[in-house]
């Protein structure tokens, strides 16, 4: 019995101590949230828009969830800390389990159904067509973009003639009329509103291509070509990053994404195709 | 230490080598942690461990690798299924041993293996792979031109997970055969503490991913040294230089690596959950609130694991209608886990909470859950994935819900289970600090990463010079640094507690803690084998604390119903239980059931290479002699079949007549592998020559050992009787292993009739 006692005296502190802890952990974590202290830069397509309400969406969904579990947790704890009485004693309530088992499953798929739409407006549907066509290539550690020129014709690419020192990273096949107009740039330039499909594919490893105001990522894969794209409508420059692992030069491969007004991407153009 | 101490097939000293190989491999780990956080705050420090004194991008590339590769296999997947699962499931199911006690041991010098393997990466020339603990090809596949490290540095890599994998299916069908077959008298499955439940199902998810990443290893390892092109396409130009692969899938290496990556998650946290649900239970005296849920919720978490791959690969260049169906099959496994969720608090809610060190773990467990499990409901969803990907949202993510709360698992284990293991107590004290200064330090370190995640902070960067908008987070890297140190150093606490406890602590009865399960009954440490002859009998369910009309406010599993056959006091059984027969047929099931996965592994990715390739030509086997070596191997199955009528005839001349007969039919099938092939090397086809090829060398070598194992046994058998098998045991298992490898053929054979 004194024993007992000792240990239900034992108890309050570790108790109490655990219930604050949580409770600071939840005000710390809403507070961070709440306050946006470290946001993303703002979205600059109108599907990125859809991305970042499906965020807030879930973010208010798992946010009182966190509340509620952290907190109630904190409350278990401390309300039923050791003091000398004795437990009540249950093997669970089914009840209990079809209800909050239904609560999880709708909430929980709802969410999920909720969020298809900022993926199928991007994924499911092909570009506009008009679209502006940019093949992105990516190597280690570097992107290359090219345009298909005046002719709206990609040249071939052999693999064979690649050569960087030599100014030929694509392997551009110079027999090949369709290419001689192509351009070849190390940053993206595209018009503002106007839309824009990328064909990504990689040279050597997988890469990736990120640029956070667009909350794009998609991974370039040798072998394949991955169609994205996206209309941009906010003149600026972004930064594209890689993001999948793809060497020890990983966390230096960089490159711009400039959203230009519409003579400044002709401009562009034109000088691009003269100096080529 | 004794020889027969170190090569012990004891469950219990296995248990110990395994734990202290996770204890040297999480040292190991927590150090490359270290010095990755230090140089992501100060790049120019000199460190030490680390070449040249300034750590270069691969050297922390390098890293990256290794503390995944090591925390994941060597820590998370060891320390809660390998050891605690080791030492304490036959004890709590009140058996005398695991089923294959050599087997046993075994899977342990096989991990052990594997580990040095792996730590000898670091001192290879060009040092330890740089491709991640995911190792995707083509960086992982081409050899040094890709980076440092991804010569033989890559090459060591992959043989230690292949090693380790043989070791992990080992392992898992001895969890299997000693669950299904050794579990006491009285314990019936629903009786099964609910530290059984996990390590049984992890068992299951272990025995069915682990032979395909055995499958996916074994591929890239030939794209690396055989040249073939598995996940190696065309054109690729690596460095300026021409490679020549051919039609090879790089997303096919994803399928096959998350296949197995996903369960390898739930592999590390399932044993937590049973041993937080089992440590609740203990010291709120309240029974697991909703036992039979949380049994099932369990095995749903483990089936649904399998299913939900493909969330890793969003943004991989999937098909994103498939990304869709991951999606809501992802967000399903929220609803078990939100069960198991519930049900911890509803097992504290009316309790009587002793705030012991072991409970304090229990329940940060669950608030680590609770976070991580929520974090992923984001993760869940494609259109948000396209924006957290690789960023330190993830890191923060599964380092909170899979490492640390499994972590915290470990610490819940071992304190609550050190004056078992050992005979000695843990100083409560000490413990209690370790746990405050844990508890707050991982919060610290891996909340902030969603935050500097959210605003696009990319993981597995050596620094932040990449982008200009890196830069602005780095005070976010400077806090989870100086948290990070001291969250490591407060685990100094932990090893100074453990090891003086071993020598130094107060001494431990059978049952400090006033627990109920079986484990509990014998002494502390348990004798040798086990139960000192009194092998238990089983009464009731595993957590009966509080029952009202009771004095004690427990009931050990193996106390007789009041009214019931009174007797010595002690209610046992005192019989000699030795391992039933059983237990082999069993083992051989599951082994088969490994092999077909491994199998079904390398027919799907043969499926998935064909179809989106243009470069499969179709193979001219010599179909003469494979039809004839199939003949000769059907044959095989109804000699064997005779055999084993003529042994339970008890015609011994007959049985071994036909035993022999088999055995010979075997090795005339190998030479009809072995003639084809020399046919196929006379016409100029090697296993790098096409697609077709390659997959033909493939199933038929793997095919032919395990037909060569099958001869094995049965010239073993028929020269000297196995000790603990009878005859009809024998017969059984080995007709079960030889049967089915004959139709495993006949189906391969079949494919590739239909593959021409």
């Amino acid at each position: 019995m004194i024993r007992s006692r000792k240990q239900a005296r034992g108890s309050a502190a570790p108790a109490f101590l655990l219930a604050l802890l949580l409770t600071l952990l939840v005000l710390a974590t809403v507070y961070v949230f709440a306050a946006h202290l470290f946001p993303p830069p703002p979205p600059i397509t109108s599907i990125a828009l859809l991305v970042d309400r499906q965020y807030d969406l879930t973010l208010y969904v798992a946010g009182v969830a966190f509340i509620l579990a952290q907190l109630g947790l904190a409350y278990a704890v401390f309300r039923f800390r050791d003091r000398g009485q004795r437990a009540h004693f249950t093997h669970g309530n089914v009840a209990m389990e079809v209800v909050w088992t239904t609560i999880t499953l709708v909430v929980f798929l709802g969410l999920a159904i909720a969020g298809r739409k900022a993926w199928a407006e991007d994924r499911y549907t092909a570009a506009e067509p008009g679209a502006i066509q940019i093949e992105v290539t990516t190597t280690q550690f570097v992107y290359t973009f090219r345009y298909p020129g005046a002719d709206n014709k990609f040249g071939r690419l052999d693999p064979s003639l690649v050569s960087a020192p030599t100014g030929n990273p694509l392997g551009l096949d110079p027999n090949d009329p369709a290419g001689r107009d192509d351009i070849v740039v190390p940053t993206l330039t595209v018009p503002v509103d106007h839309p824009v499909e990328l064909l990504l594919r990689s040279q050597d490893v997988v890469h990736n291509f990120f640029v956070r105001e667009l909350r794009l990522q998609q991974d370039s894969v040798p072998g394949m070509m991955v169609p994205v794209h996206f209309t941009a409508n906010r003149i600026g420059q972004y930064d594209i990053v890689c993001t999948q692992l793809c060497g020890l030069g990983h966390n230096t491969m960089h490159s711009f994404l400039n959203v230009v007004s519409e003579s400044g991407y002709e401009s562009f153009l034109k000088r691009q195709a003269a100096g080529q | 230490m004794s020889a027969r101490r170190v090569f012990s097939t004891d469950h219990k000293v296995v248990g110990l080598q395994y734990f202290f190989l996770a204890l040297a491999a999480v040292t190991i780990g927590i150090v490359l942690s270290l010095l990755m956080r230090f140089h992501l705050v100060w790049p120019a420090a000199h460190l030490p461990f680390v070449r040249g004194g300034i750590m270069t991008p691969e050297q922390y590339l390098a890293l990256v690798t290794m503390h995944g590769t090591i925390m994941i296999f060597f820590v998370l997947t060891t320390a809660p299924q390998g050891a605690f699962g080791n030492y304490f499931l036959p004890l709590q199911i009140g058996a005398p041993d695991m089923a294959f006690p050599r087997l046993n041991m075994l899977s342990f010098w096989l991990t052990l293996a594997a580990f040095l393997c792996m730590l000898a990466a670091f001192t290879v020339p060009g040092g330890a792979p740089i491709s991640g603990w995911t190792a995707y090809p083509p960086l992982s596949g081409l050899g040094e031109v890709t980076g440092p490290g991804e010569g033989t540095g890559q090459t060591i890599w992959i043989i230690g997970i292949l090693i380790f994998c043989v070791a992990s299916l080992l392992g898992a069908i001895n969890f299997i055969a000693t669950t299904i077959d050794m579990r006491a008298p009285g314990m019936t499955l629903m009786r099964m503490p609910l530290t059984v439940w996990a390590w049984f199902v992890t068992a299951i998810l272990s025995l069915l991913a682990f032979s395909v990443l055995l499958a996916g290893g074994i591929l890239l390892l030939l794209d690396r040294s055989a040249g073939t092109s598995f996940f190696l396409p065309a054109g690729l130009v690596v460095n300026g230089e021409l490679q020549g692969h051919n039609g090879g899938s790089p997303l096919l290496w994803q399928h096959l690596f998350w296949f197995f990556g996903h369960p390898e998650v739930y592999i590390a946290i399932l044993p937590g959950m049973g041993v937080v649900a089992h440590v609740l239970a203990n010291f709120s005296r309240k029974p697991v609130f909703g036992y039979r849920v949380m049994a099932l919720a369990l095995c749903a978490i483990g089936f649904l694991g399998f299913l939900v791959w493909g969330h890793h690969m969003f943004v991989s260049g999937m098909n994103p209608y498939s990304g869709l169906t991951f999606s809501l099959l992802t967000i399903s496994i929220g609803v078990p886990s939100a069960i198991k969720t519930f049900n911890w608090l509803g097992t504290l809610w009316g309790g009587k909470i002793q705030f012991r060190t072991p409970m304090l773990f229990a329940i940060g467990f669950v608030s680590f859950f609770i976070t991580g499990g929520l974090s992923g409901i984001f993760l869940a969803q494609p259109a948000l994935d396209t924006m957290l990907h690789a960023t330190y949202y993830v890191v923060g993510h599964f380092h909170i819900v899979m490492g640390v709360a499994a972590i915290f698992g470990i610490f819940a284990a071992t304190y609550y289970w050190f004056p078992k293991m050992f005979g000695r107590s843990m100083d409560e004290t000490l413990g209690k600090l370790h746990f405050w200064l844990t508890f707050i330090g991982v919060y610290c370190i891996f909340m902030p990463m969603h935050f500097l995640g959210v605003a696009g902070g990319i993981r597995r960067y050596a620094d932040s010079t990449g982008a200009k908008y890196l830069a602005a987070l780095q005070p976010l890297h400077e806090f989870m640094t100086i948290a990070a140190f001291i969250t490591a150093a407060a685990q100094l606490i932990f090893f100074w507690n453990f090891f003086r406890s071993l020598k130094k602590g107060a001494p431990a009865s059978a049952n400090p803690w006033n627990a109920t399960t079986l484990e509990w009954i014998t002494t502390s440490p348990p004798a040798p084998d086990s139960f000192g002859g009194q092998f238990p009998r089983v009464y009731r369910g595993p957590y009966e604390y509080s029952v009202p009309g009771e004095t004690a406010d427990f009931l050990p599993q193996n106390l007789a119903p009041k009214g019931a056959a009174h007797g010595s006091g002690a209610a046992g059984v005192a019989a000699t239980v030795g391992i039933p027969q059983r237990v082999y047929l069993t083992g051989a099931i599951m082994l088969l059931a490994g092999v077909l996965m491994f199998f079904m592994a390398l027919v799907s990715a043969e499926i998935v290479r064909k179809g989106f390739s243009s470069d499969w030509q179709p193979l001219d086997l010599p179909w003469r002699i494979l039809a004839l070596s199939t003949a000769i191997l059907l044959a095989s199955s109804f000699t064997l079949a005779h055999s084993r009528n003529r042994l339970l005839a008890n015609d011994d001349a007959g049985f071994r007549h036909w035993w022999g007969v088999t055995a010979i039919l075997g090795l005339f099938f190998l030479a009809g592998l072995g003639i084809s092939w020399r046919q196929l090397a006379v016409a100029g086809v090697g296993i790098a020559t096409n697609p077709s090829s390659s997959f033909f060398y493939v199933f038929t070598a793997a095919h032919g050992i395990h037909v060569l194992a099958g001869i094995a046994v049965l010239v073993a058998v028929a020269f000297r009787a196995p000790r603990h098998l009878t005859r009809t045991t024998v017969a059984g298992v080995v007709s079960t292993y030889w049967h089915a490898i004959n139709g495993l053929w006949v189906l391969l054979f079949v494919f590739l009739l239909l593959a021409k």
